[in-house]
Order: structure tokens, then C-alpha cells, then sequence
């Protein structure tokens, strides 16, 4: 009796401690709640409410790479390069996958040249979800030593770099990726990332009854209407995600996923 | 491997797998939306003044198509606003904008899928602080297998590119 008792305590004990060890590895950090202020001012009579609510969860501590994606494509054939449908990525998809001398090089490289389709079903697939626009700029919006990354002009300056010379810009591996204020790794400096809602941003073309989005980001082109003007790097990830469509794959758009707390 | 079930095209939307709730609260697949060209667009019913013009064009359109090509066509709506577009709300909607029941309908989905059908035919729209929407203003034209033919302008009056297409693929269908 006493060593079933202690017996079954043990395997509770091994439970726990495996249960911790998996959630380990799921390599996710812990996001709190909080607020950013997004570029861009939401109409003019919302002066004292510019700032975004952001629920805490989940996020990926590293982009999802090479080998994380092949084991998803292994399960799901579907979204193998040979098997995907048109509709849900053009013809470009895990193009750099092919003529590779070895995979080994790229394992842990982020993977590119997949379309929203594929990075969301890639999520959705781990019981997880691709981030909302607002969720990735707010993680984003920190530096590495500083919750907002405005309150370190050097980070901001760095960033700067990184966006506006194109060549310093390349894939690299998770593994020589610099992290920011929350541990999380490679969100700037690397390459794009797919967000759930990136056609929430809208350029041209629009309804505009809702709130005037189309003319304040007119407007914010020229700063005048701009939060913070000194943020371009956001104004640049703005003007990407405008320009995307969801079956596009480009070699220097990737993805992370997020996960709800519970 | 699954043997392939549909036979759409590569890039039809009818590949989405997803489900839809009409505005008598009949669940359809969405693919069942195939076998008619589809004048389609995506509105919400609290839309004061794009989404009026968007459905006054659409029913434009309507009378300008031959009475011999009209049984080879559908005018559907899904909802961007799932959250609040229920479908006494969406049958309401229906009735005050007297569509013809026969080849007129209005659907809603969940929020996720509203968003895979947008972003398949590549429209944006974002849900602003004041619950309204911003969002395209596109008229879609798809063909039978739900292949897009046409983005048109949702305020441009210039049809003839729209009836010409309609004709064509009718032609094909008869």
C-alpha cells in the first residue's frame, strides 16, 4: 500500500516533470498583457486613444524553420511542394528547397517562400495560430534592453539600418539571431513575418466610412499624422504587408505562431 | 494519400473547405456556390454608404444580363461582420433590399472562415474602434468552377467588361 502510494506519487511526479519538459520545448515565451501605440493615428477625434490593448499569450520564441516545416509537410502531403493547390500559394512555394546540396545547411535557418495559407495552416496544425497584426507590432514594439524600444535611440537607429539597406539584410540561422526585451528572437533584422490580419492594411481603394484608415496612412506618409514619426521601421512593415497578397511567397517572408493562454 | 475528392481547379476558391450559414439558416458547403457564375461580393449589413452602392450596382448588373443567360447566375453576399450579422439580422437585410429569392443570397460564416474567403479573393478589410469596417470595394466575378475573372471597382458603373465575361462563360455553360 504505502509503496503503491509512493509509487503513484513518483509517476505524478514524472508527469509533471515531462509535462514541464514538453511545454520547454515548445519554445514559447510568455507575452504579458499591455498596449502599444501603432504608427498610425485611427481618425482625428481619437487623440487619447491611440494606444492598442494587447491580451497576453503565447508567442514563438524563434521563427518557424526548415525542419519545423518539413515535419509539418511530411504529416500534411497537402502542402508539399508538389501537391499544394495554386489557389493557396503561387509558384514560388519552398522554392528554395529545391536544389540544395543538403538540407542540413537550412534546418535551422527561418523558413521562406511560404504563402499565409501554408503558415497558417502550419499553426493551426500545432493547436496554434499565426499572431494578429497588432500582437506582432506590440512584441515588436520593445528593444532589447527597453519595454518600448523608442526609449533606446540606438536600438531605433540600428533597426533603421537593418530596413533601410536592404543589404545587410539576409536569412540567417535561429541560432545567431539577437533576442529583444521579452527573449523573443529574429523579430527584426531577419526577415518579414506573416501576421492573420496583414490585409487589415489598406492603402488604396477602400470604404473608408470605417474611421478614415485609407487617408490617415496617405496622411502618415508624409509623418504629419504619424504617432511617432520616428518609428519608420513600422511604417515600412505597414507598407509591405499593404503589398502582400495571401498566396504569395517571397525568400524573405517567414512566420511565427502564437498561442492563447489556457 | 486521400484520393482527391473535388475536381476545381487549382486556383479555384472552391478548394477553401468551409461551411456556410444562408439567411433562412440552411448550412451549404461553400462549394456548393459552383456550377453558377458567381456575382459576388462581401459587405456588412450595418454598412451605411459603400455596401448600398456596391448591392445598387450589383442589381444593375443583374438587369443588364440577358434573360438567357440569368439561370446561369448567382448574386452572393457573406458577411464581414460574422459577429454581428446573425441570420435573423442577414433575413432582414435580405427582405428590406428586395432581392430575388431565386438567384440572390446572403451568407455568413465564422470569423476565421470570413477571413480565408477574403483573403482568397484578396480582399482587405479591418475592423475599426467604432465597429464599423474598412474595407475593398470589389465586385467578383467567378466562374462556374470559382475561378476569378474579375475584380471590378465596386463604385465603377462600366459593366460592359463584367456582361461580356458573363456572356461568354454562359455560352460555354449552355
Amino acid at each position: 500500500m504505502f509503496f503503491q502510494k509512493i509509487i503513484i506519487i513518483f509517476f505524478i511526479f514524472f508527469i509533471v516533470c515531462f509535462d514541464s519538459f514538453a511545454k520547454d520545448k515548445t519554445d514559447m515565451v510568455l507575452i504579458p498583457s499591455g498596449s502599444y501605440i501603432p504608427l498610425f493615428k485611427y481618425g482625428d477625434d481619437v487623440l487619447d486613444d491611440e494606444s492598442i490593448d494587447v491580451d497576453s499569450f503565447y508567442i514563438d520564441k524563434y521563427p518557424v524553420t526548415n525542419i519545423d516545416f518539413y515535419s509539418f509537410v511530411k504529416k500534411k502531403p497537402e502542402w508539399d511542394g508538389n501537391n499544394f493547390k495554386l489557389i493557396f500559394a503561387d509558384r514560388n512555394y519552398l522554392n528554395h528547397w529545391k536544389n540544395i546540396d543538403s538540407f542540413d545547411e537550412i534546418n535551422n535557418y527561418p523558413v521562406v517562400n511560404v504563402s499565409w495559407f501554408a503558415a497558417n495552416e502550419y499553426c493551426l496544425y500545432l493547436g496554434s495560430r499565426l499572431p494578429t497584426l497588432d500582437e506582432w507590432e506590440y512584441v515588436a514594439s520593445s528593444g532589447k534592453e527597453f519595454r518600448v524600444a523608442k526609449d533606446d535611440p540606438s536600438y531605433l537607429h540600428n533597426l533603421l539600418d537593418w530596413y533601410i539597406n536592404s543589404q545587410s539584410r539576409g536569412v540567417i540561422s535561429i541560432d545567431k539571431m539577437t533576442d529583444n526585451y521579452w527573449g523573443v528572437f529574429g523579430l527584426h533584422g531577419v526577415v518579414w513575418e506573416w501576421v492573420s490580419d496583414f490585409n487589415s492594411v489598406i492603402l488604396l481603394n477602400t470604404d473608408a466610412e470605417g474611421g478614415g484608415l485609407e487617408e490617415v496612412l496617405y496622411c502618415g506618409a508624409t509623418a504629419t499624422n504619424a504617432v511617432d514619426p520616428a518609428d519608420y521601421a513600422a511604417f515600412m512593415r505597414f507598407a509591405f504587408r499593404n503589398s502582400l497578397e495571401a498566396d504569395y511567397t517571397i525568400n524573405t517572408l517567414g512566420f511565427r505562431c502564437v498561442k492563447n493562454i489556457k | 494519400m486521400s484520393v482527391q475528392v473535388n475536381a476545381f481547379p487549382a486556383d479555384s476558391i472552391y478548394n477553401l473547405d468551409l461551411m456556410l450559414l444562408d439567411k433562412d439558416g440552411n448550412e451549404k458547403e461553400f462549394n456548393k456556390l459552383s456550377g453558377k457564375i458567381q456575382v459576388f461580393a462581401m459587405i456588412y449589413t450595418n454598412c451605411k454608404t459603400i455596401c448600398p452602392i456596391i448591392i445598387a450596382n450589383m442589381k444593375a448588373i443583374e438587369k443588364l444580363i440577358p434573360e438567357n443567360d440569368i439561370k446561369n447566375v448567382n448574386f452572393s453576399l457573406i458577411t464581414l461582420d460574422p459577429g454581428k450579422d446573425d441570420v435573423k439580422i442577414l433575413n432582414k437585410y435580405f427582405k428590406n433590399k428586395k432581392f430575388n429569392n431565386k438567384i440572390w443570397n446572403l451568407y455568413r460564416t465564422t470569423k476565421e472562415d470570413t477571413l480565408k474567403v477574403a483573403l482568397t479573393l484578396g480582399l482587405k478589410y479591418k475592423k475599426e474602434k467604432n465597429n464599423e469596417y474598412t474595407h475593398s470595394n470589389l465586385i467578383i466575378l467567378l466562374d462556374d468552377k470559382g475561378v476569378v475573372k474579375i475584380h471590378h471597382q465596386g463604385l465603377d458603373k462600366n459593366y460592359s467588361k463584367m456582361l461580356k465575361t458573363i456572356a461568354e462563360i454562359s455560352a460555354d455553360l449552355h
